[in-house]
């Protein structure tokens, strides 16, 4: 079966409506991380202690809310996690959480079973925040590195810029979400960025070729036929690792469930973007160079 | 290169046995049931266990802690004189320790040199050198110190959970990594790693040994509840295959505490006392029947026979001592100490491991020598004199790490234990000795703990969503690429066989991201194979045959895979080595994803391509 065969697609002319399309959506997901003064940060990075506790039936939130408040819980915020029974406590760092589950128990009458307390002192969440800036950093310098070595430097430009806006685009559906970032988004982030490059170096490969084949055709229509010709590829792709992070996303369980969230943006929008971004971004310097000579 | 089709299976068949070889392990520890592996040797549990993939702790449940001493305050406490100046310059360079994310000493060193302060002024005697830099590597070296001994005090105190493996480990210059698996009691953990230690000099009261242990077997045979264990059932001794070790690390030595155990003609008479055997140091328990004692010990109208002026108390660790050549046993010394201890932790001062200097008696051997305050000195010398020849237990945590004996009356304090066997051993002992002073108070900065339940749920929706991603990815190659894709299936299932096989070749831990890498691997392990049939499809588009198609096919497609993966492979490399715990567990799984990718979509389906137009040449290519 295929369902690519032979297309024409004249993707590069249609690159002017995806360059408004990449900008409404990064000034959208900008406004709102400004509005909210930078990403919902979760424990990891802003130091403090969750607790995850699993109850015998459905437990009434606000109800709980109210029999925590005068127990010194007043700050904490409780949200129910995944199913009904069970129920998520954000609150402060305290060192040992030796009393926690004490005055958790005294507080609460009913029956419950601790799942999960997870706690990152302030000092630790800053040393984690960068350690995480570091990591996404290093491996775009790596790949920037990487690219300019076995293509040349607009392709890694165009790669980049594709990269950077992949990242962006899911930082500000996450803040549109109003969705936590921890630790295993970032790990997810680094993922989306490296299976974007995946897809972009695909198509470059087959631009590269391709101007030698078709030396005398325009730069246009080169990355047209590249785009046309590895389409196929491109989606099937897209589509096996859509499918497996989708599965991921809906059976994978509730902790891992915000990461399945950032893979599944990250594939969709790193497919557009090695599509729309990288290589019109690439023509675009080539031809900036190539003009002024 | 591997153009001859025999080499090409060759290859392909050793990688999967190797594999298999590999694999095996992790699926006997995993299938076998509890009863089974109570049956099994202990040392061969072991054993398996170690070569099975491990779980992490968000997946078994359990317990990681983080814990950090606090070296300001070290280094507080060891300024002979406090001046405020020198406080407000500890305070302000801890604060910008923790702003700038730097060493606290490299801030207390410049600040100690810009505000013009003599560091040897109020830390006297740390340092022979005079300059500033002299003393800081002294008040570091009294940090590493602190924190081996903070080590040692955890590592003790751990063994109280009877966790199977806990992980207990430095990280950086002053931090603690505990990792406690299957733990259910999280509140007990953190109460006892973070309690005060304490440790004591107390007597060891041989000559009530016997008497003592008398009784305890007369209570035993008259108690209702107590009933003589029959004989253990007879371990098979099996020496080991040599060519199952080719790959092991080589250890030809076994332990065969299992075939000693205590037969019941002995217990019937002394149901406690029959365990008890001389041994190398002392009298002891072997390793496989400590439970059983222990437990028996622990038994009410036991605890209430022991005379009131003593009690029974453990080795901190297990010895082992070879029987013939290769096989060795493995025990745990027992003490019946006196309750009231001579000397408390706090008399006890500035211990340190050091060779015994040349003309002494025991000139060239380890020792450690240690000092006491004016007050330990004259309990010490009364307490040494009156006890020649008698053994006094060094005992941290109600565990005893050693029980040398007094030599002769030691006046004024100084005191020097022998009998070492090496540097370690020492440095050990001086560790443990410092956790009398009080060193460096240590805190938890970070804390995850994971119940058992919330485990095994995320291993049981993990296998799921694995499952069916796999299925589905599976139909829909077969689906789009008809022959192909089964072949691309082939490579897929190779390929997820291969990743864990190397995940247990090289000891990893299995976390949830981990198992999320896995699935991610399953969707992009296909791109490959997609590259490499899109591109076959291309060139019998244009009219090639289906030999010179796949030919170029492959060829073409390679270096784009290549160039394609090893951007991915960079990512996850940055990962794994930036990232701790479970994200690294998850950068480990999707790069040996990627890369066995490139062995199974590529080489592989290559092979049986090769297979088959290697007869007869192909009219029409299943794609």
């Amino acid at each position: 079966m295929r369902l690519f065969n032979h297309t024409n697609i004249d993707f590069v002319g249609k690159s002017e409506i995806a360059k408004f399309l990449s900008m409404a959506l990064i000034i959208a997901g900008f406004a709102s991380l400004v509005m909210k003064g930078g990403p919902d940060l979760s424990i990891d990075f802003t130091g403090g202690t969750i607790a995850q506790l699993q109850f015998e039936k459905a437990v009434e939130v606000s109800e709980l809310r109210t029999l925590l408040a005068s127990t010194g819980f007043e700050s904490s915020e409780i949200i129910t996690f995944g199913s009904p029974n069970e129920i998520l406590i954000k609150t402060q760092f305290s060192g040992a959480n030796t009393e926690l589950e004490f005055n958790l128990r005294s507080a609460i009458k009913s029956e419950f079973q601790v799942r999960r307390v997870e706690s990152v002192g302030p000092k630790i969440g800053k040393e984690l925040q960068s350690d995480a800036l570091s990591a996404i950093l290093l491996s775009l310098l790596l790949i920037l590195m990487y690219i300019s070595f076995r293509f040349d430097r607009f392709y890694a430009y165009g790669s980049v810029v594709a990269l950077i806006h992949d990242v962006l685009i899911t930082l500000g559906v996450f803040s549109l979400l109003n969705i936590e970032i921890d630790l295993t988004i970032v790990a997810a982030f680094l993922t989306i960025v490296g299976y974007s490059l995946n897809d972009t170096i695909v198509v470059f490969d087959r631009i590269r070729e391709n101007m030698v084949k078709h030396a005398r055709e325009p730069l246009d229509t080169i990355v047209n036929i590249s785009l046309n010709s590895t389409l196929g590829r491109t989606i099937v792709t897209s589509l096996t690792t859509l499918v497996v992070v989708l599965s991921l996303f809906l059976f994978g369980g509730e902790v891992i469930k915000n990461f399945a969230f950032a893979l599944i943006v990250g594939v969709i929008v790193g497919t557009y973007s090695s599509i729309y971004v990288a290589s019109p971004v690439m023509m675009y310097f080539e031809k900036k160079v190539v003009a002024k000579k | 290169m591997f153009k001859d089709l025999k080499v090409r299976g060759f290859i392909i068949s050793l990688v999967v046995l190797a594999a298999a070889y590999k694999i095996y392990p992790t699926y006997q520890y995993y299938t076998m049931s509890d009863e089974n592996k109570a049956k099994m040797a202990h040392s061969d549990l072991k054993k398996l266990r170690g070569e099975a993939i491990n779980l992490g702790l968000d997946l078994q449940g359990g317990m990681y802690v983080l814990l950090e001493a606090e070296i300001p305050t070290l280094v507080r406490k060891l300024a002979t004189k406090k001046p405020d100046d020198l406080l407000k310059t500890i305070k302000d360079a801890e604060q910008r320790s923790i702003d700038l994310q730097t060493d606290f000493f490299d801030e207390f060193e410049i600040l100690s040199n810009n505000r013009e302060l003599r560091l040897i002024r109020y830390y006297t005697n740390l340092s022979s050198s005079r300059d500033n830099g002299s003393v800081i590597s002294a008040l570091k070296s009294q940090r590493d110190d602190a924190i081996s001994s903070a080590l040692e005090i955890i590592r003790n105190r751990v063994d109280e959970f009877g966790v199977s493996e806990p992980n207990i480990q430095k990280y950086g210059s002053n931090r603690i990594i505990v990792e406690l698996a299957g733990i259910d009691d999280a509140d007990r953990a953190r109460k006892l790693i973070q309690r005060t230690a304490s440790l004591e000099f107390t007597l060891v009261m041989n000559e009530k040994l016997q008497s003592t242990l008398d009784s305890i077997d007369k209570v035993l045979l008259t108690a209702d509840d107590f009933v003589v264990p029959a004989d253990a059932e007879p371990v098979d001794y099996e020496p080991i295959d040599e060519f199952d070790d080719i790959f092991s690390e080589v250890d030809n030595t076994t332990d065969v505490s299992d075939l000693l155990t205590t037969p019941a003609e002995i217990l019937k008479k002394n149901p406690f006392s029959g365990y008890l055997r001389s041994l190398p140091g002392g009298v002891g328990v072997l390793s496989n029947e400590f439970k059983k004692v222990k437990l028996l010990l622990e038994r009410e109208d036991v605890q209430s026979i022991i005379p009131r002026e003593g009690r029974f108390l453990w080795a901190s660790r297990f010895e082992k001592v070879s029987i013939d050549e290769s096989n060795f046993i493995e025990y745990r010394l027992i003490y019946f100490v006196r309750n009231n201890p001579e000397i408390s932790g706090g008399m006890v001062k500035n211990p340190q491991a050091t060779i015994a200097s040349a003309g002494t008696e025991l000139s060239g051997q380890w020792v450690v020598n240690l000092e006491m305050t004016p007050e330990g000195a004259r309990k010490w010398s009364r307490f040494t004199g009156a006890n020649i020849d008698k053994q006094v237990a060094i005992v941290l945590d109600e565990k005893i790490f050693m029980a040398p004996f007094i030599r002769g009356k030691i006046p004024g304090g100084r005191t020097q234990i022998s009998g070492f066997a090496d540097a370690n051993e020492a440095k050990d002992i001086s560790n443990v000795l410092r956790a009398g002073e009080l060193p460096a108070p240590v805190y938890i900065i970070e804390e995850r703990t994971i119940g058992a339940s919330l485990g095994s749920d995320s291993i049981k929706s993990g296998r799921q969503a694995m499952l069916i991603g796999f299925v589905i990815v599976l139909a829909f190659m077969i689906f789009y690429y008809r022959g192909s894709g089964l072949l691309a299936n082939i490579a897929l299932i190779l390929n997820l066989v291969m990743v864990i096989a190397i995940l247990a070749g090289i000891n990893a831990t299995l976390t949830l991201p981990g198992i999320a890498g896995l699935i991610l691997t399953i969707g992009m392990a296909v791109d490959a194979n997609v590259i490499i049939f899109e591109r076959i499809r291309e060139e019998l588009d244009l009219g090639k045959t289906v030999k010179a198609a796949i030919d170029a096919g492959y060829k073409r497609a390679f270096i784009t895979i290549l160039d394609a993966n090893i951007t991915t492979l960079i990512a996850a490399f940055v990962l794994a080595w930036i990232g701790s715990g479970p994200i690294k567990g998850f950068a480990i799984t999707l790069s040996a994803g990627i890369i066995c990718s490139m062995f199974t979509a590529v080489f592989v389906t290559r092979t049986i391509f090769m297979m088959m137009t290697a007869n007869k040449p192909l009219e029409k290519l299943s794609i």
